[in-house]
């Protein structure tokens, strides 16, 4: 398929495409082992922490609710996050997104300390136009 | 009504399917009236599609909250605007409107085509009604929004408030037109590969429909990104979220596309790589709708995991084998008929363009299906996060900035030393200059340094192009400057227009770079009266003010800014409370200027202690980003104007096609 091709582009020209690609691959695969992250859900985080890559996790669940617990003068909230299965215990200390509400459904980036998960990000799902929840509930109704 | 919608839509598959059948039969019996009620067919689709969506239209506007899909999405309060713009708010209602543009993209094509292109159409009918088909099959058995509740509610759930905004309403349809617009060159392609007739003829046709594709993807791109930028208070617009990527992909897929078909046109090369990049572009936008609405991959957006992902994987399969058996079958006719020979030439430079296009696309890629390859091969998701996306693709996008610059500077087949030295002088005296001035403005950090010369190389390469080329019009016609800039573009639109759009890529980049790289931010409390400063400005906290209707309640803080001691005005950042929805809406103020963006917003007011918390970002150069759409909005639309130039063209490969074809 390329033979035809590449015998019409001069040597110079191909192994200059070379180099380039090798760049490239080398370019995407150091890049990409510095920023992979686990991501995992509540219980299996909590099951088994895999530890090779750091102990910095992504973690989602939803917040339980009525957990979320905020002090005025701070910022963020503490608060419970579960998958059905396990519950974490997580803290964050950045102001929150409007989303954050009571079963929301969140993703926290962070690390475990003394207990409690501590999260330096924080995303809660953003009302998206494909959101079929509202389906559900209009189906339990009589 | 509801059953006359679900109705209308059984029907348009039934025509569509018709459609299908007899344009495929048409072009293999050549069967003149086969060819014919396959064009008209389609024409019907797009107009019983019509009808349904008039009628969906005419339910929400009547609040008939027995129909499931319109009790979800729209609610008596809701201005008509937004009730119409709920047509779209949901899954089954935008898969109707995406399966509505397409059929009006093909009875477009059908009734532009009627006396030309007679060899190519019954083909390009035949693949397009197929992927009509496909949606509608989709429409009909998994996601119909004619669908009735069984029972009436009194009022509707309502569009969540943060998409009630004017550019919400837009910013879906513009992404369906760049989405399904995309369909119309694929098809092209694919009949010119069925047909053999794999000449310049079908890319010189498409070439318009290609821009039109590829300006509205961007452009939905865009208003995505601004929303984001203005409604969601993070202060940022762009955050590599698999939503985005997908929209992303196939608009750099199209871009490489739009530049690698000129290499075709004018040395006839390329044909095999350009007919991958084609079919590379509607699967990604395929893809694209897939990601959307799978719940394969998880986004900070929600999705319906409406049960469509496996059938439209489906789909992407028969879609890739068609395509790549099509294409393979008529390799042999698709030899390139000229040669590289130059490593300095504009032929490579395209090459290279070409690679750098494909490379950022397949980097978003990897990034975005990663966690569910890990997960299929290791069991375990593993993401990558920003860091990743923005250190692979910030060299490559610098390249692409420098061939930007280069290209045009540079000649067909092989550029000589002195040439390039001639040409080169202004450009990189003024790169070099802006280097200089970045220096001593005390800017050491390497990449913004980079970034900025780069940009301001192709600004001058652009800006030396435009007056050169008026210049030479000039000496030999005797015009004034102006006249002979203004005839210069109007004669050459398809390139003055590509310039102009480089323009606008490199004011966008200016401001992507500026905001990432020089942002600032931080969060503080006030009482009443107490100021802070930020940057070169002033924040005071003045007042508070709360209003109240029958939908939301409103809360705002008043602060007053000034800057280098000067009053330049007042900020309003608040919080807003909707009632039906029962969630607060953080509404952001930003006063903007050309050089930077104070972006403020209310995260907390003490009414006890009287102590408001706030966060402020500044975003240097951000608004060049908005700007730069503009630019390249203008600029695509100069080359997509009709052209005499352009036309002849295409009438004499229309001609040398006939007589191969004969």
């Amino acid at each position: 398929m390329t033979g035809g091709r590449l015998s019409r582009i001069s040597p110079k020209i191909a192994i200059s495409v070379a180099i380039l690609l090798a760049a490239f691959a080398t370019l995407v695969s150091l890049s990409f082992r510095g920023s992979m992250v686990y991501y995992l859900s509540v219980s299996e985080f909590l099951k088994h922490p895999p530890s090779n890559l750091d102990d910095h996790f992504r973690v989602n669940g939803k917040v339980v609710p009525g957990s979320i617990s905020k002090q005025s003068g701070v910022l963020g909230a503490d608060f419970d996050m579960t998958d059905g299965q396990g519950i974490v215990k997580v803290a964050f200390r950045k102001e929150l997104p409007d989303t954050f509400v009571d079963d929301a459904e969140v993703v926290v980036e962070g690390r475990m300390k003394e207990g409690v998960f501590e999260a330096h990000t924080l995303l809660a799902k953003c009302p998206s136009k494909y959101e079929s929840q509202q389906k559900a509930s209009y189906s339990a109704s009589p | 009504m509801p059953l006359f919608g679900s109705l209308c839509l059984i029907l348009a598959l039934l025509i569509s399917a018709w459609s299908l059948v007899a344009s495929a039969l048409g072009a293999l019996t050549r069967s003149r009236s086969l060819i014919a009620s396959g064009e008209r067919s389609s024409l019907a689709v797009t107009a019983v599609l019509g009808i349904a969506s008039s009628a969906l239209t005419f339910l929400f506007l009547t609040d008939r909250f027995d129909v499931e899909y319109v009790a979800s999405y729209s609610s008596r309060a809701m201005p008509s605007l937004f009730k119409v713009a709920a047509f779209w708010g949901g899954h089954a209602g935008s898969l109707l409107l995406w399966v509505l543009v397409l059929s009006t993209f093909s009875a477009i094509v059908v009734l532009q085509n009627r006396h030309q292109n007679r060899g190519l159409i019954p083909y390009v009918v035949a693949t397009l009604s197929g992927i009509t088909v496909f949606f509608l099959m989709l429409l009909n058995f998994t996601s119909n929004p004619f669908d009735l509740l069984g029972f009436t509610p009194p009022d509707g759930k309502g569009l969540n408030p943060q998409l009630q905004t004017p550019l919400m309403a837009i910013h879906p349809p513009c992404l369906y037109l760049g989405y399904v617009g995309v369909s119309v060159p694929y098809a092209f392609a694919m009949a010119a590969l069925m047909s053999g007739r794999v000449g310049d003829v079908w890319i010189r046709t498409t070439r318009r429909w290609t821009l039109f594709a590829w300006l509205f993807l961007g452009v939905g791109l865009l208003l995505g990104g601004y929303w984001a930028y203005i409604e969601l208070g993070w202060g940022g617009y762009w955050a590599w979220d698999p939503v985005e990527n997908a929209a992303l992909m196939p608009w750099l897929t199209a871009t490489a596309f739009l530049h690698s078909v000129m290499i075709q046109e004018k040395k006839r090369m390329l044909k095999v790589w350009n007919m991958s990049l084609i079919i590379l572009t509607f699967i990604l936008s395929i893809f694209g709708t897939f990601l959307t609405r799978s719940g394969v991959i998880s986004s900070v957006h929600s999705f319906a995991k409406s049960g469509v992902g496996t059938v439209l994987a489906v789909f992407l399969g028969a879609v890739i084998t068609f395509s790549v058996t099509v294409l393979v079958w008529r390799l042999p006719r698709l030899q390139s008929e000229g040669r590289l020979d130059s490593f300095v030439s504009r032929e490579s430079s395209f090459l290279f363009n070409n690679l750098l296009l494909v490379g950022i696309c397949f980097t978003v890629f990897w990034g975005t299906i990663f966690p569910v390859l890990s997960e299929a091969v290791r069991g375990v998701k593993i993401t990558v996060g920003p860091p990743f996306f923005n250190t692979v693709n910030f060299p490559l996008a610098m390249a692409l900035l420098a061939l930007t610059g280069i290209c045009p500077l540079i000649a067909w087949r092989r550029a000589s030393a002195s040439h390039l030295m001639r040409v080169f002088l202004y450009p990189a005296s003024l790169a070099m200059a802006v280097f200089g001035l970045l220096l001593v403005l005390g800017i050491r950090d390497l990449s913004p340094l980079v970034a900025f010369t780069l940009c301001a190389f192709v600004l001058g390469t652009m800006f030396y192009e435009f007056y050169r080329g008026s210049r030479a019009r000039q000496r030999s016609t005797g015009e004034s400057f102006l006249l002979a800039l203004g005839k210069l573009i109007g004669k050459n639109r398809r390139r003055y227009g590509g310039y102009t759009v480089h323009v606008g890529v490199v004011f966008i980049l200016m401001g992507v770079v500026g905001s990432s790289f020089f942002r600032q931010e931080a969060t503080f409390s006030l009482r009443r009266d107490q100021t802070v400063q930020a940057g070169r400005y002033t924040i005071r906290f003045q007042d508070t003010a709360s209003s109240s209707d029958e939908h939301m309640d409103r809360f705002e803080a008043i602060l007053g800014l000034s800057r280098d001691g000067r009053e330049v005005g007042h900020l309003r950042p608040g919080r807003n409370f909707y009632k039906s929805f029962n969630q607060p809406s953080t509404e952001v103020d930003i006063h903007s200027t050309l050089s930077e963006d104070l972006y403020l917003i209310l995260i907390d007011f003490d009414a006890q202690s009287g102590l408001a918390t706030f966060k402020y970002y500044l975003n240097p150069l951000v608004n060049w980003i908005w700007i730069g759409w503009i630019v390249l909005f203008v600029g695509t639309h100069l080359a997509v104007w009709p052209d005499p130039r352009e036309r002849a063209l295409l009438a004499r490969s229309r001609l040398i096609e006939e007589r191969t074809f004969a």
